[in-house]
C-alpha cells in the first residue's frame, strides 16, 4: 500500500523525480568511471610488469630469491613440471641465473646473467619484443648475448663486438667466455637496461657446469588465476623445499604503489559521495518544500507522522534504487566504451612510451570496487533522505496547510 | 740548613718519581719484549716459507664429499717487491691461465679470452680458482707481519702460540689470527677468527720434509668453518729458494706468453 | 539606477525571499566546492610530499658532476679541483643548501661474508641540510667527521655481512688510477628506509677519509643542490650552466638523473586532471539539479511576472543575475570553507595511516599536509563559477520562453 502510494507520488512529480534520479545516477556513473580509469591504469601497469620479464609467479629452491646462489638451484625439475602439467599451466619458462662480471679494459661491471630458452620465453614473456637493435637470442645460438642499452654504452660495445663475461661456476672456479653482442634492449626500465645480460640457456648451463639444472621457473597467469594457482603450488611444492613467489612478493613496490593510490581513491570517493549525498538531500528537501501543504492535508486527514516519514523514505529509496540502477548502467556503459576505444593520455604525458604504463588507457573495473561503490551510493542516498523524512514527520498540520511555499 | 733539607726532600721526591715511572712502564716494557719476540717469530716464519724470492710448483686440490679437482701451477714470488706470478699447467682446460700481482692489484689472463683482466674489488673475495683461498689472500699474504700486533705464549710441548691482532688502521677483516709454531720454527696451524672470537677458517701444516734445501711443511690444508664438507689442499711439489728471477716475469706482457 | 542595478536588486531580493530554497541551492554549491577544494589541496599535498621526499632521498634538486659521470659512475670521472664550483655556488639565489659527496661502488667485507656496496663519503653537516638520509638511522649513531672510521650502512646489507654495530668492515674500491685500495671502518649505525637501494646497498662514511682512501685529494664526484622549491630548479640550473661554462661539468636536474621519477609525476598529474574533471562535472550536475528544481518551483511566479508585462529577455537577465549572485557567494563561501579546512590540516597534517598500511613506505609519510595554492584556487573557483553560470543558463532560458497563461496554471 505504502509502495503504491510512493510510486504514484513519484509518477506525479515526474520532473522532480527525474531530476533526483539523475543526480544519483550521474554521481554513481562518475564514480564508476573514475574507478574504471583507476583500475585500468593499475591493471595495465601490473600486467606489463608481469608480462615483460618477471612473470606472474616464479618457483625457485627455497630462499633463492633473497640469497641467490648458482648452487641453490632447483633440485629436481620434474617435481615441478609434473605439478604444472597437472594444473594445466602452459605458459612457463625455465631459466638459469647468476651474477657475472662484464670485463672491460680497466674496470668491470657487475651484471645479472640470465640464461633463457627463446621458445619458452616467447610463450611466457614479452622480453624478446624489447630488443631495439639487432635481435633476440634464437634456438641454435651459442655464445651470443643481449645487453641493456645503458650497459652497452658503458662498456662501449656495439652490435657484433665481443663481451667477456666472468662468473663463478658450480665448483667455485672462474668461468669466462667471450660472447658476441647480437642484440640491445632498450626498455626504459633501469634494472634491465643497466643490469642485465641475456644469453642462451644451454650455453650458460654448459659454461657453468650446470647442465640440466635450473634456477627458476617463470609462469604467466591470468589475473584471476594468480591467487588460486599460487595456493595450489605452495601446497604441493613448499614441503618439497621450493619457494613459490608471486610477482608482488618479489617486487612489492608496484603493488604498494597501487594500494597507496587506491587508498587515496577511497578518500576521494568518500568526498564525491558526500557531494552526491548533498545533492540528493537537496533535491529531496526541495521537493519536500513543495509538498508541505500536501503533507499538511494528509496529516489533517489522519495520516500518522510515522506514515508520512515512511512515505518520504520509501519514495527516496525507490528513487535511489532507480538512480543506482541507471547510474550503474551508465557507468558500466562508459567503462565498456572506453574499454574498447581507450583514453589517449599522450598529450598529458610525454608521448614517450613508458615501460609500465601505456599512453592509451583501457578502462576496466575490479569487481570489489564496483560492489563497494554501488552499495555506498545506495546507503548514502538512503541516509541523505533520512533528514527530509524526519522533517516531514515534524510538520504541524495546520501550519503546513497554510504554508505558501 | 733549610736549603740542604729542601734539596734532600727534592731528591727523594725525584727518586720516588723515577721509581714510579719505572714500575709503570715495566709491564709495557715486558710486553714490548715479548711482542718483539712474537714479531720476530712471524718474520722468521715468512722467511722460512717464502724466503726473499722463490720459484715453486704446487698442486692444489679442492675436495668435497661429492667431487674433487686438482690444479698444478708454477709460481714466481718476489716478497720485497710485493709481486708474484702464477701460471697454471694442469689440467689442460686451464693451461696457461696466469695471475700477476703487483702491489695491491691483481691481473688475470685466460687464454680463451685472449685478454688480461684486472680483478675488480667485487671479485677479490671470491675464491681463487675454486679453492678456499680468496684472491685477496693471494694479495695480502705478506701483510700479516706489519698489519698486526703479535704476542707470544709458550706451550708445554715446546711449541709457541702467537696471537696476532690487527692494528686499528689495518684493512683486514679478521679479528685475530692464531699461529701455533714448533720450537724449530715449523708452523703447525694457523687459525682465523672474527672480532667476536668465532673461528672462521683453519689452516693445518703437514708433511714436514726437506725440499729445495730447507725443511718445511709441504702440505697445507685449508678448512673453512662454514662448510665442513670442503677443504683445499696445497701441496708443494718442488721449490727453489732465492733464485734469480728475471724482472720481465712480473709484467702484464708475461701474462699472455705460453709456458714451455 | 541603471538596469543592471535593478537586476541585482531584484535578484538578491528574490533569493532572500525564499531562504530555504536559496540556502539549499547554495548549500549544494558550497559543499561541492568545499569538497573539491579540499580534494585538490589533498592531492597537491601528497604529490608535493612525495616529490620532495624523493628528491631529498635520491637525487637532490640539481647535481653537478664531472662530465660523463652519470653514465659511467666511475671514480675516474671525478671533479678533481672542485673549489671553483663551490665558489660558484656561494650566494646564488634559489639555492637553499648544497653538499659534496664522493660516491663509488666497491666491496664491503667482513670476516664472515662480503657483498657489493654503494659507498658514499658525505659531509655530514652539509648533508643534513640537503637530504633526509639521517632520518633513516634506525639504530646506533650517524657518521661523524670527528670519527674518521665511522661507517653507517643499510640494515639488510649489515645482515648479509653478518655484522652488528661496533664490528669492523673493510671497504675495497678502485682509485682513479685503477689501483685497488682497501680501508677499514667501524659500523656505527644502521639505516632503514624501505628503499632497496639504501637498505641493501648503501654504505656511508665521512668524506675526508673517503678522499684519502681513494686518493682523490680534495676531489669529489657529486655536488648535490637543494633549491628553495621545485619551481626554481630550471632557473638555478641555467644560472649555474652560465657561470660554470667552460668547466668540463654536467649539471643535471632531478628528472634527468632519474627519468622514472618524472614519469610517475607526470602520470600523477594526468591522473589528477581526470579525477578533478570528473568531480567538477559531478558538482555542476548537482548544482544544475538544484537550480532546475528551484526554477521549476517558481513557474507560476514567472507566469505571473510575464502576465504583468515582464519581457522574456528581462526574465532571462534576472535569472542570470540571480544565478551569478548565488554562484559568486556560494563559490566564495565554498572555496573559503574548503581552503580553511585544507589550511587547518595543512598546519596539523592529516593522519591517513588508518586508511592504508601502504602509506608509510618509500617516499610517503602517512601524515599528509594539504596544499592550498593560488593556482588551484583560480582553477577551481573559475571552473565553478563558469560551470555554475552555464548551469544557470538553461533554466533561465526556459523561464524566458514561458507562456504566462500556461505557467500560471502549473501546479
Amino acid at each position: 500500500m505504502l509502495i503504491a502510494m510512493a510510486w504514484r507520488n513519484i509518477e506525479r512529480n515526474f520532473r522532480r523525480s527525474l531530476i533526483t534520479v539523475f543526480a544519483i545516477a550521474l554521481g554513481l556513473a562518475a564514480l564508476l568511471f573514475l574507478w574504471g580509469f583507476n583500475d585500468g591504469v593499475h591493471n595495465n601497469m601490473m600486467r606489463n610488469l608481469q608480462q615483460v620479464i618477471v612473470g606472474s609467479v616464479q618457483i625457485h629452491a627455497a630462499d633463492f630469491f633473497k640469497r641467490p646462489k648458482l648452487t641453490r638451484d632447483i633440485r629436481n625439475i620434474s617435481e615441478i613440471t609434473s605439478v604444472l602439467d597437472e594444473l594445466n599451466i602452459e605458459r612457463r619458462a625455465l631459466r638459469i641465473r647468476s651474477f657475472a662480471l662484464a670485463a672491460g679494459i680497466e674496470t668491470s661491471r657487475g651484471l645479472m646473467m640470465l640464461g633463457l630458452n627463446p621458445n619458452q620465453e616467447a610463450n611466457t614473456t614479452r622480453i624478446a619484443g624489447k630488443v631495439t637493435k639487432g635481435r633476440f637470442i634464437r634456438v641454435g645460438d651459442a655464445n651470443a648475448c643481449v645487453l641493456g642499452a645503458t650497459t652497452a654504452e658503458n662498456l662501449k660495445v656495439k652490435l657484433g663486438d665481443d663481451v667477456i663475461l666472468l662468473a663463478e661456476d658450480r665448483y667455485g672456479s672462474l668461468a669466462a667466455e667471450k660472447f658476441e653482442l647480437i642484440g640491445i634492449i632498450e626498455s626504459g626500465e633501469m634494472g634491465i637496461d643497466r643490469g642485465l645480460v641475456i644469453v642462451p640457456m644451454n650455453f650458460m648451463q654448459q659454461m657453468l657446469g650446470m647442465e640440466g639444472r635450473y634456477s627458476e621457473v617463470v609462469l604467466q597467469l591470468d589475473g584471476g588465476q594468480l591467487e588460486p594457482v599460487t595456493a595450489a603450488l605452495r601446497a604441493r611444492l613448499v614441503p618439497q623445499g621450493y619457494e613459490v613467489l608471486r610477482w608482488y612478493d618479489m617486487y612489492p613496490v608496484m603493488k604498494e604503489w597501487v594500494d597507496l593510490e587506491n587508498g587515496f581513491y577511497y578518500i576521494f570517493l568518500s568526498i564525491v559521495l558526500l557531494i552526491v549525498a548533498a545533492g540528493v538531500m537537496n533535491t529531496v528537501l526541495m521537493s519536500m518544500l513543495e509538498r508541505v501543504r500536501e503533507f499538511g492535508v494528509m496529516m489533517a486527514l489522519g495520516c500518522g507522522r510515522m506514515r508520512i516519514a515512511s512515505l518520504v523514505l520509501m519514495e527516496s529509496m525507490m528513487l535511489g534504487g532507480m538512480g543506482v540502477v541507471t547510474g550503474t548502467g551508465l557507468g558500466m556503459a562508459l567503462i565498456s566504451y572506453y574499454h574498447h576505444h581507450g583514453i589517449d593520455m599522450s598529450e598529458m604525458m610525454d608521448s614517450v612510451q613508458r615501460f609500465y604504463i601505456d599512453t592509451v588507457i583501457y578502462t576496466e573495473i575490479d569487481m570489489d570496487h564496483l560492489f563497494i561503490t554501488v552499495v555506498s551510493v545506495l546507503v548514502a542516498a538512503a541516509l541523505a533522505s533520512l533528514v527530509p523524512a524526519w522533517q516531514a514527520a515534524r510538520l504541524e498540520p495546520v501550519e503546513a496547510i497554510q504554508h505558501l511555499g | 740548613m733549610a736549603e740542604s733539607d729542601y734539596n734532600h726532600s727534592m731528591l727523594v721526591r725525584i727518586f720516588f718519581l723515577m721509581i714510579s715511572i719505572a714500575i709503570a712502564t715495566l709491564p709495557a716494557l715486558a710486553e714490548e719484549v715479548s711482542s718483539n719476540e712474537a714479531r720476530e717469530t712471524m718474520v722468521r716464519l715468512q722467511a722460512l716459507l717464502r724466503s726473499d724470492t722463490n720459484t715453486a710448483r704446487y698442486t692444489m686440490t679442492v675436495k668435497t664429499s661429492e667431487w674433487e679437482r686438482s690444479i698444478t701451477m708454477d709460481s714466481w714470488d718476489d716478497r720485497p717487491g710485493k709481486r708474484f706470478f702464477i701460471r697454471v699447467i694442469e689440467p689442460v682446460k686451464d693451461r696457461d691461465t696466469t695471475y700477476l700481482k703487483l702491489g695491491p692489484n691483481l691481473w688475470m689472463y685466460l687464454p680463451k679470452l685472449e685478454r688480461d683482466i684486472r680483478i675488480p674489488p667485487s671479485m677479490m673475495l671470491s675464491s681463487w680458482m675454486g679453492s678456499d683461498f680468496t684472491n685477496d689472500d693471494l694479495v695480502k699474504a705478506a701483510s700479516v707481519v706489519d698489519d698486526y700486533r703479535h704476542s707470544l705464549t709458550s706451550n708445554k710441548d715446546g711449541s709457541v702460540t702467537v696471537e696476532s691482532i690487527p692494528k686499528p688502521e689495518a684493512p683486514v677483516v679478521w679479528g685475530k689470527l692464531v699461529h701455533v709454531i714448533r720450537a724449530d720454527g715449523i708452523p703447525l696451524s694457523e687459525d682465523f677468527y672474527d672480532e667476536h672470537g668465532n673461528k672462521k677458517r683453519s689452516m693445518k701444516f703437514e708433511n714436514v720434509k726437506e725440499i729445495g734445501g730447507r725443511t718445511i711443511p709441504t702440505r697445507w690444508v685449508m678448512l673453512p668453518q662454514d662448510n665442513p664438507d670442503k677443504q683445499t689442499i696445497l701441496q708443494v711439489d718442488a721449490i727453489e729458494f732465492d733464485p734469480k728471477i728475471d724482472a720481465a716475469v712480473f709484467t702484464r706482457g708475461n701474462l699472455k706468453k705460453r709456458g714451455r | 539606477m541603471g538596469s543592471l542595478g535593478i537586476y541585482i536588486k531584484l535578484g538578491s531580493r528574490n533569493l532572500w525571499l525564499h531562504p530555504a530554497r536559496t540556502l539549499l541551492t547554495m548549500g549544494a554549491l558550497v559543499v561541492g566546492l568545499a569538497a573539491l577544494t579540499f580534494l585538490s589541496a589533498l592531492n597537491d599535498g601528497w604529490l608535493q610530499n612525495m616529490k620532495e621526499n624523493f628528491v631529498m632521498t635520491e637525487t637532490g634538486h640539481i647535481q653537478i658532476h664531472a662530465n660523463g659521470f652519470q653514465d659511467s659512475q666511475q671514480i675516474s670521472d671525478a671533479i678533481l679541483k672542485p673549489e671553483k664550483v663551490f665558489a660558484a655556488l656561494e650566494g646564488k639565489p634559489g639555492i637553499r643548501a648544497w653538499t659534496r659527496r664522493v660516491s663509488t661502488s666497491g666491496l664491503a667485507s667482513a670476516a664472515g661474508a662480503n657483498a657489493g656496496a654503494l659507498i658514499i663519503g658525505i659531509d655530514a653537516e652539509r648533508e643534513a641540510k640537503v637530504s633526509r638520509f639521517r632520518e633513516f638511522l634506525s639504530s646506533g649513531e650517524w657518521v661523524s667527521g670527528g670519527d674518521a672510521r665511522s661507517l653507517v650502512m643499510g640494515d639488510v646489507l649489515a645482515e648479509k655481512l653478518e655484522i652488528g654495530i661496533g664490528d669492523k668492515v673493510v671497504l675495497m674500491a678502485q682509485t682513479p688510477s685503477g689501483d685497488l685500495a682497501s680501508e677499514v671502518f667501524r659500523l656505527r649505525g644502521l639505516l632503514h628506509s624501505g628503499v632497496m637501494n639504501i637498505d641493501n646497498m648503501m654504505v656511508m662514511i665521512p668524506i675526508e677519509p673517503a678522499q684519502n682512501w681513494l686518493e682523490l685529494g680534495s676531489g669529489i664526484t657529486n655536488i648535490v643542490i637543494r633549491t628553495d622549491s621545485f619551481k626554481s630548479v630550471d632557473q638555478v640550473t641555467n644560472t649555474l650552466k652560465a657561470t660554470l661554462q667552460g668547466e668540463d661539468l654536467e649539471i643535471m636536474r632531478w628528472m634527468e638523473i632519474d627519468p622514472m621519477a618524472q614519469q610517475w609525476t607526470e602520470m600523477a598529474d594526468a591522473y589528477t586532471w581526470i579525477v578533478l574533471a570528473v568531480v567538477i562535472i559531478v558538482v555542476l550536475a548537482e548544482v544544475l539539479n538544484t537550480m532546475l528544481m528551484s526554477m521549476h518551483d517558481r513557474i507560476r511566479e514567472f507566469g505571473l511576472m510575464g502576465a504583468l508585462g515582464t519581457q522574456g529577455s528581462q526574465l532571462f537577465a534576472m535569472m542570470i543575475w540571480e544565478t551569478v549572485i548565488l554562484v559568486t557567494i556560494g563559490g566564495l563561501l565554498g572555496y573559503g570553507l574548503g581552503a580553511w579546512i585544507s589550511a587547518y590540516y595543512g598546519e596539523h597534517g592529516l593522519d591517513l595511516s588508518a586508511f592504508a598500511t601502504a602509506f608509510s613506505f618509500m617516499y610517503m609519510s602517512p601524515v599528509v599536509h594539504p596544499l592550498v595554492t593560488l593556482e588551484n584556487a583560480v582553477r577551481i573557483i573559475g571552473a565553478a563559477i563558469v560551470g555554475a553560470a552555464l548551469a544557470g543558463i538553461y533554466p533561465a532560458w526556459k523561464a524566458s520562453r514561458l507562456d504566462p497563461v500556461e505557467a500560471m496554471r502549473e501546479l
